[in-house]
């Protein structure tokens, strides 16, 4: 079986860094991992000190990693998009979609969606070509990963709702054909256009079975404990734990699994050092442990060196014990 | 002495004249109907809403839309100046105002793309002349409510057997949509199933009436109200489309049995005229106040002769579907004038075989006792008549009061509103029976169904438009109270808020003072009209003197008219209601201000129209 | 002659059962045309702002939303008169 985590928190709380030290270690443990990264501002080339590509390039026997051009992710998501308002346009004036697509980018949902998409590009290859035992992902900061959450779930309300609609109009229109003895027509572009009135001919209503076909496939993915998981990693403030405990509420809502909380860069100074820092810290492992009380929580401390490359990732790892050991990010 | 089957031979004979020259006149100087002009039915041609209909079809639809249950009990009620006056403002205020005002505003409206009336006023006056359009239209719904609601209340409480029949139809329109529009039964077999249910329901009201059922009126209102509520929100395919379709047979068998019947009757000699012509300028007919004929007879006669409201269908979805410029005559004008028809027919039923009607509703109040019974008594003292006692002695007393004009103009409004208008559908029933020996009972509910179900059918419409239009007026709390806004524009709030308020009015039992407010309401929209295409013809269409005369002065008249006699409503027969107190006064109080505010936006309009005449002309 | 009275007795018919058939499908197509338009504004919403489908949903159902934009556009056409155009249609007499 499969199995997916995502690596979720804010900027620079140290994801990059630790889906690739537990990608690591996992690894050394005999499964075989990929480590994508979809974060715009990643360097997990940098952490692995190689050179990565959109292509699974090797780090180890078993580890191998991808990183994802952006920009260029999204460019292709909007060309596929577009291709499809081309093909179709020709006899409604619409916009001059070169300009369009460029507005399009800025479009609240263009970029969940592509990273959505790439997401399951990648759960699809590795199904069909790779066999990755563990593929971590490195998300996008907090807010776009939570919407990216969100997406299946919130496209299959629409969808649902949109069918029920459907359904409505045609059986009006089936009702006047009934009466008229004709299927409604209606002129578009100077042409008579005959109108479908029962789901089984409507381009609409087949278009929304996919999609709902498409979604749900994707919503039962993230929804099944066995399979999917999300570790929050945060850092000991006060403000950012706050955060992290709403968003693993709205992961909870949707049904997401939170195998894991690691609370990253904890200062370790000795006790006598009663500076501000120290205090701040405190309080906010304390809010910590009391949002965060029902999932195993890993505290790891602020190294003195970057760490980048394997030998320094090895020594992080140390500290991700706890789920490292076995598959405890997800259930059984 | 006249026959009633001369008077609808007469009015085909006047209508018919009119059409072909008036009307002719009309098209070829004033609208100018051009042939070859493309019609918004081509112009903007989408299958949607522009979509080119059959003249024929066209014409039958619009005068459905438009007739209702307003030519009815109009003229019903203004018999009580005497069945001549009334007729003259049936055929001539027909005719030179009625017709000229569906007409012109169906034409209008074909020229400016389809557009409604109110929007057109609103190019050529200016917005204010479009914002009174709307006004006017949300006073009429909280109107026809009352009226309608008292009206149904009022023949089911008379014909207990029609109210059954009246809600086993609600029932049986839905099973014969669903049979329609859901099942391979389609349009033939459903409508075929449709017509047996009708039967059906008629027989159960014949036989429930005979077991004795009967309703007090009060409650038929609590049902109305709940019907009312719950018709006007559920989706229009599932009660109010079938229901509509269905009033349209009911509709065109009524008129045609009562026109065949009166006219049948006429050639074997029978059908003779009773009533009086002429009971005097003076009759009790608003409110029980002495009405004089002009100008208060708008307020009585709306729909037989002119409506307001014809210009909004004829402008909504006639102007939308016209084939060609020179149908417009026959759909606009055409159907005007059978709509006069029909009042005419109605007038002709009533004044012929009212006599039988009144006796027998007089004899049924006198045994039951109550209000009417002592109405009934005063009249006969002040007849000089023995008391009523038995059929004889009932038929004797209407007998002497319709051959008494003055004592006829004086007591036949009250006495036929306490007697329910029961006479309304007794007389058609009488006369029906007459010329082809129909069933009294039978018949009587069939044309009690006639009436109430177009007016079901309006309480709907009317709570429907008015969730709208009332969300529409509330606009303003937006600024003031957001939460006040949200709450009074809920949508079962403003159903409710209608319909209870409609209901309430009727409840009071003040039809005489309600039906006027209402047909005044739509005098107001009509003058407004009116005007509107007078603008249009005067600026736009620059027609011939005769062309303009013929436009210009109707409006004219109208708004003097009208203006006139909602004073005269204000002043006379308001201030007695207030001063009465209790229900009354609250009535007098509720339709006085509401009937204030359409005159003060009548004066106010007139000024715009003036100026709007005066403007250099323009190609609009 | 005798073909003649035929001939007018079939057209009357032929309008009548035009002008029934016109009668029960009216509201019918009001409401239809109602329920396309709504449909159009949700799927296409975040065009002009409101509150819409993700962006995918939306692009993919455009294509075959011909009839429903047509009507859309027609409606919005008349959005500034719309209690004039429901009185029209949903008569009061």
């Amino acid at each position: 079986m499969f199995r997916f985590v995502a690596f979720a928190g804010k900027g620079g709380v140290g994801k990059t860094t630790l889906s690739a030290a537990y990608a690591l270690e996992r690894s050394r443990r005999g499964d075989k991992v990929l480590v994508v990264s979809l974060d715009p501002a990643h360097n997990l080339g940098d952490v692995f000190e190689r050179k990565l590509s959109e292509e699974p390039t090797p780090i180890e026997t078993n580890l191998y990693a991808i990183e994802v051009d952006y920009d260029a992710m999204l460019r292709r998501s909007l060309k596929k998009l577009s291709e499809k308002i081309k093909d179709m346009y020709g006899y409604l004036r619409v916009f001059n979609l070169d300009k369009y697509i460029d507005v399009l980018q800025h479009s609240p949902g263009i970029e969940e969606h592509a990273v959505l998409e790439t997401m399951l590009d990648v759960i699809r290859r590795n199904e069909a070509e790779w066999g990755f035992n563990i593929v971590v992902f490195d998300t996008p900061p907090t807010g776009l990963t939570l919407r990216i959450m969100a997406l299946p779930s919130l496209s299959l309300l629409w969808v649902e709702k949109l069918m029920e609609l459907r359904l409505a109009i045609l059986a009006r229109r089936r009702a006047v054909e009934r009466v008229l003895g004709t299927k409604p027509r209606v002129s578009l572009g100077g042409r008579e256009v005959s109108l479908a009135t029962e789901p089984r001919g409507d381009p609409v209503y087949a278009e929304l079975l996919k999609i709902r076909e498409e979604y749900s496939f994707v919503d039962r993915l993230l929804k099944d404990p066995q399979r999917f998981s999300v570790v929050m990693v945060v850092n000991p403030e006060a403000l950012p734990v706050l955060e992290a405990s709403r968003a693993a509420g709205f992961l909870s809502k949707l049904g997401i699994r939170i195998g894991a909380v690691i609370v990253n860069k904890v200062l370790k100074l000795p006790q006598e050092d009663a500076s501000r820092r120290l205090y701040e810290q405190k309080r906010a492992l304390e809010l910590l442990h009391k949002f965060f009380d029902r999932y195993p929580i890993v505290e790891v401390p602020y190294l003195d060196e970057e760490p980048r490359g394997l030998d320094r990732l090895v020594k992080l790892s140390r500290f991700l014990e706890e789920i490292t050991e076995g598959c405890t990010l997800w259930s059984s | 002495m006249v026959q009633a089957g001369l008077l609808v031979v007469a009015a085909l004979i006047i209508y018919a004249l009119f059409y072909f020259t008036h009307g002719r006149y009309l098209q070829n100087k004033v609208v100018r109907a051009d042939p070859r002009r493309e019609t918004p039915a081509y112009k903007l041609y989408d299958g949607v809403d522009y979509v080119p209909a059959n003249k024929y079809v066209l014409y039958g639809h619009h005068f459905a839309s438009i007739a209702g249950a307003g030519p009815i009990v109009g003229p019903a009620i203004a018999l009580g100046w005497g069945w001549l006056p009334s007729l003259f403002w049936v055929w001539f205020g027909n005719v030179f105002v009625g017709v000229v005002h569906d007409y012109l505003a169906l034409m209008a409206s074909v020229r400016y793309d389809g557009r409604t009336i109110g929007w057109i006023a609103g190019r050529l006056m200016g917005r204010r002349a479009f914002v009174a359009f709307n006004a006017y239209i949300w006073f009429s719904l909280l109107l026809v409510v009352a009226a309608f609601g008292f009206i149904i209340a009022s023949l089911f409480t008379a014909t207990p057997g029609a109210g059954v029949a009246g809600i086993l139809l609600i029932l049986f329109a839905v099973v014969t949509g669903i049979l329609i529009y859901r099942t391979p039964l389609g349009f033939k077999g459903g409508t075929v199933v449709g017509w047996l249910l009708i039967i059906l329901a008629i027989a159960a009201g014949y036989y429930t009436q005979a077991a004795g059922f009967a309703l007090p009126f009060d409650a038929w209102l609590w049902i109305l109200l709940v019907y009312a509520i719950i018709a006007a929100s559920i989706p229009v395919w599932v009660l109010l489309q079938p229901r509509d379709y269905m009033n349209a047979y009911i509709l065109w068998a009524s008129l045609a049995i009562g026109g065949v019947a009166l006219i049948w009757l006429a050639l074997r000699g029978e059908g003779l005229l009773t009533w009086p012509a002429v009971t005097g300028f003076f009759a009790n007919v608003v409110g029980g106040q002495p009405s004089p004929f002009w100008p208060a007879v708008p307020l009585v006669i709306a729909c037989g002769a002119l409506s307001g409201f014809h210009s909004l269908v004829g402008s909504g979805t006639s102007s939308k579907q016209l084939d060609n410029e020179l149908h417009g005559l026959l759909v606009g004008y055409g159907g005007m004038v059978t709509e006069g028809f029909l009042s005419t027919m109605i007038i002709g039923v009533m004044a012929s075989y009212g006599t039988l009607a009144l006796a027998d509703s007089v004899f049924k109040a006198v045994s039951a006792g109550g209000s009417a019974a002592d109405l009934v008594s005063e009249i006969a003292s002040a007849l000089g008549v023995g008391a009523v006692t038995d059929k004889a002695s009932a038929l004797k007393f209407v007998e002497t009061l319709a051959s008494n004009p003055a004592a006829f103009g004086s007591f036949y409004a009250g006495l036929a509103n306490a007697l329910k208008w029961s006479v309304i559908p007794l007389s058609y029933a009488y006369a029906t029976n007459a010329a082809f020996g129909l069933d009294l009972t039978v018949m009587t509910i069939f044309a009690t169904l006639w009436i109430t179900a177009f007016a079901l059918t309006t309480l709907d419409t009317a709570t429907r438009l008015g969730r709208y239009a009332w969300q529409e007026l509330m606009e303003p709390l937006k600024s003031v109270s957001g939460g006040l806004y949200r709450v009074l524009s809920n949508k079962w709030i403003a159903s409710i808020i209608l319909a209870v308020l409609g209901m309430l009015l009727a409840a009071t039992r003040q039809f005489l003072i309600i039906w006027p407010a209402f047909a005044g309401m739509n005098q107001l929209l009509s003058s407004l009209a009116l005007m509107t295409v007078a603008v249009w013809v005067y600026k736009v269409q620059r027609a011939s003197a005769l062309g303009n005369a013929l436009v210009i002065a109707p409006a004219i008249f109208m708004w003097i008219t009208v203006t006139l006699a909602l004073l005269w409503y204000e002043s006379v027969v308001i201030p007695p209601m207030i001063a009465a107190g209790g229900t009354s006064a609250l009535t007098g109080a509720v339709v006085g201000v509401v009937t204030a505010v359409g005159v003060a936006l009548n004066i106010a309009i007139f000024i715009l129209w003036i100026t709007a005449m005066r403007r250099p002309a323009e190609s609009g | 002659m005798l073909n003649r009275l035929w001939d007018v007795a079939r057209r009357f018919t032929g309008s009548l059962l035009g002008m029934l058939k016109m009668r029960s499908v009216e509201y019918l197509e009001a409401e239809l045309r109602e329920l396309e338009n709504v449909f159009a504004l949700l799927v296409l919403g975040s065009f002009i702002g409101l509150p819409s489908p993700p962006l995918p949903i939306s692009l993919r159902l455009l294509p075959h939303l011909g009839r429903e934009l047509l009507v859309a556009t027609r409606i919005s056409e008349r959005l500034d008169d719309m209690l004039g155009e429901m009185a029209g249609l949903f008569e009061i007499s």
